[in-house]
């Protein structure tokens, strides 16, 4: 799979139930966001700038688009991963 | 000299043109352009917008997604659709203005076979409509089904 995401924030490889999702951020970006979709179900990861980092799946069902985000105001940057069943 | 009495009577007044079969039928357009306008305002996703829908809130970000949801050209507006949905359901779920915006991505997205990433767009936007709980969003709910079988 190729990777989602443009500079600052991009997701390499699948994403599956109950695994990680690997990410590679940019230089001045220490905090990932990842969402199903609402803010009740938003967690913020603290990663490594400039790094691969592995962030673990959220708990929801195959075939969930999950928002990740990096970025402060409007500079936010977004990327869509969906969630493969094993 | 003699006074004789003289009886004045009123000239008999034509009946009403407000009848009651007029009234009647005045009444039901009014209903009928009712329903009709609700009907096509619920079509269109929005929920009514207050008339000070882009007066400045002293929140930048808030006012200038705004701008984007109600008056952004539908470019802009698929350019900048992964700022303004998320933005919407983490930080601003109960601003009818932006809902209104993500109503016109949910047109967009259903109509445009060429919208970018647009089946994984679809599921993602999808899922925002239906974990909203907020009633600013209910009319985008039947959405939702639409936005799934997008391919």
């Amino acid at each position: 799979m190729s990777p989602q995401g443009g500079s600052g924030l991009r997701v390499i490889g699948p994403v599956v139930q109950g695994g990680t999702i690997t990410v590679e951020v940019g230089s001045n970006d220490t905090t990932v966001y990842v969402s199903a979709g609402s803010a009740g179900e938003t967690v913020s990861h603290a990663v490594v700038p400039g790094k691969t980092n592995q962030l673990p799946v959220p708990p929801v069902p195959g075939g969930t688009v999950l928002w990740l985000w990096v970025g402060k105001g409007l500079n936010r940057r977004v990327v869509l991963v969906e969630v493969l069943a094993p | 000299m003699r006074i004789e009495p003289v009886f004045l009577v009123a000239p008999r007044t034509p009946a009403s043109d407000v009848s009651r079969r007029s009234f009647l039928l005045v009444g039901a357009t009014f209903a009928c352009g009712v329903s009709f306008g609700g009907a096509c305002v619920f079509a269109s996703g929005g929920a009514r917008l207050p008339d000070d829908a882009l007066a400045p809130t002293g929140d930048a970000e808030l006012d200038q997604l705004r701008r984007l949801a109600i008056d952004g050209s539908d470019a802009q507006l698929v350019q900048h659709r992964l700022l303004l949905v998320s933005w919407t359901f983490s930080h601003y779920c109960h601003d009818a203005a932006l809902w209104r915006g993500i109503g016109r991505l949910c047109d967009l997205v259903i109509a445009d076979a060429a919208f970018p990433d647009r089946s994984r767009f679809a599921r993602a936007l999808a899922g925002v409509i239906e974990r909203a709980e907020v009633p600013v969003a209910a009319p985008l709910q039947q959405r939702a089904q639409a936005l799934r079988s997008v391919r």
